[in-house]
């Protein structure tokens, strides 16, 4: 191994190292991810190289030894909502209905049932719809799709997850409240579809919103 | 506290975001509450079903070494050695840096990466090592030949103005050429080749192997030439580089077939 042939080589090699280090270790979780935002393999590929390489770009600007998986998801969730930006823009490419801004959604969402808890039929509907919890993810929309994926796939705290989205913490906690009843609530559409459970299956529509944690430490503290 | 304070909380108490003093006054309520507990039960269930249903999905072998092959410097010295092979297993031993052991050269087709997470396709990811899944749909496929033996000339001819690599195709003993024509590997194209070998049917296909990443476990030196030997579905696919280019040869033979057939078809390299 011949020895770099001056400073500027040794940097990029330290830079490159470092890089291999922390940021590529966490391309299979960034992929994992992607899928489920793309929808398909090739896009998902697609979505992760340009990320990666973008976050190899910056990496002289990240701070080592920081939280390199938050960062890099910030990065991947960016670039997937500038890309989608883009195609509705030049409208070359179908468009995902779910990028359209809350407001525009939130009277149709309201009229969702929302489903407290599966009781003892949650994990049944697991095993019985691989595919088709993918599947029903794909349809919740991307607001709450990408808070539920960094939340239970991804495991970020609300805190992360209010950095890479770019929200309040506040906001995180109701999205992913919301994010995870929608997704509950269509995978028992599809469990009542194949006949897995009666039509009369109880729904608890008392509980829409999450308490915000602040509103929890006030109350505590007033009484 | 109640169960109408404690419900909307179950989702920040599974996410673990409470702090200790709060997680206490929560389990004070669960402990007394089989309902509340039930719920949170079947909550963290969800969670944990979720995780599972989705995560495993790994980055395809691929896309790995396509995002490495544009990040990382090539190593440029690799390309004033032997262009007709790489002697891999020397230079992953010779190299002790992680990035030192990175060879990108744009002749080096079977690229290997000193980094042991990357060196290594384990043998369940291989599963999804797509050249050689694709190698073996190719064999088995049983596609139409666009261009019949037994002449090799002929063949060799006929690729010229369809692949951006030349195309020398090995001579097997006691082999039938049957005939050839274009397939893909992944996103590479490919020229597809088959033999029959006393009515085993032989698969080669010739492709420019840039950033391919193939398992040092895999590696066999077979007469100086590294080869890498992959056994998948009951056939043996062997991945070798010859003048630049590379090949897969893909059969239901056995290893020690392959081997035999390997170390008379394709000379040492010099």
């Amino acid at each position: 191994m011949k020895a770099p042939k001056n400073m500027e080589d040794e940097a990029r090699k330290e830079l490159e190292k470092a890089f291999v280090e922390e940021a590529v270790p966490h391309m299979d979780a960034l992929y994992a991810t992607a899928l489920r935002l793309t929808k398909n393999k090739g896009n998902a590929e697609d979505l992760v190289q340009e990320a990666m390489l973008k976050a190899f770009r910056y990496f002289g600007k990240y701070q080592r030894g920081t939280n390199c998986k938050a960062w890099l998801f910030k990065i991947m969730t960016n670039t997937f909502i500038n890309n989608y930006r883009k195609a509705k823009k030049r409208k070359e490419v179908s468009i995902d209905e779910d990028i359209k801004p809350l407001a525009e959604r939130a009277v149709a969402l309201e009229r969702d049932p929302m489903q407290e808890h599966f009781g003892d039929q949650d994990t049944m509907f697991f095993k019985l719809f691989g595919d088709e919890v993918k599947q029903a993810l794909e349809e919740v929309p991307f607001d709450f799709r990408i808070v539920v994926l960094l939340a239970d796939l991804q495991g970020f705290a609300y805190k992360e997850i209010a950095d890479i989205i770019d929200v309040p913490i506040g906001t995180v906690m109701s999205r992913l409240y919301r994010g995870r009843r929608i997704l509950q609530s269509k995978l028992t559409e599809y469990a009542k579809e194949q006949g897995y459970l009666s039509d009369r299956v109880e729904t608890d529509l008392e509980e829409k919103k999450p308490t915000s944690l602040d509103d929890y430490r006030n109350r505590r503290m007033n009484g | 506290m109640k169960c109408k304070d404690f419900l909307p909380l179950i989702d920040t108490y599974v996410d673990g975001e409470f702090d200790e003093l709060e997680s206490d006054e929560l389990e004070m309520h669960l402990s007394a509450c089989p309902e509340c507990r039930k719920k949170v039960d079947s909550q963290i269930n969800w969670k944990r079903s979720f995780k599972q249903c989705l995560e495993g999905e790994t980055a395809p072998v691929d896309l790995r070494a396509s995002i490495l092959g544009q990040i990382l410097t090539p190593q440029t010295e690799q390309q004033d050695e032997d262009e007709n092979v790489l002697p891999l297993r020397e230079k992953v031993a010779t190299k002790k840096g992680a990035i030192a052991g990175l060879s990108i050269a744009a002749i080096a087709l079977l690229s290997f990466y000193a980094v042991p997470k990357f060196v290594t396709v384990a043998p369940a990811a291989s599963d999804t090592e797509p050249v050689v899944e694709q190698a073996i749909d190719w064999h088995t496929g049983n596609f139409p030949i666009e261009v019949t033996g037994p002449e090799s000339d002929r063949i060799e001819n006929w690729f010229v103005d369809k692949v951006a690599f030349p195309i020398h195709l090995p001579a097997f003993k006691d082999a039938n050429l049957l005939g050839a024509r274009l397939a893909n590997l992944k996103e590479r194209r490919a020229a597809y080749v088959a033999y029959d070998i006393d009515g085993t049917r032989l698969s080669v296909m010739l492709f420019n192997g840039d950033g391919l990443l193939v398992d040092t476990e895999n590696i066999k030196n077979i007469k100086g030439r590294d080869i890498a030997l992959i056994n998948q579905n009951g056939y043996t696919v062997a991945l070798l580089q010859n003048g630049g280019v590379t090949y897969s040869l893909t059969s239901d033979i056995s290893e020690e077939k392959m081997t035999e057939l390997l170390s008379s078809s394709f000379s040492a390299p010099e």
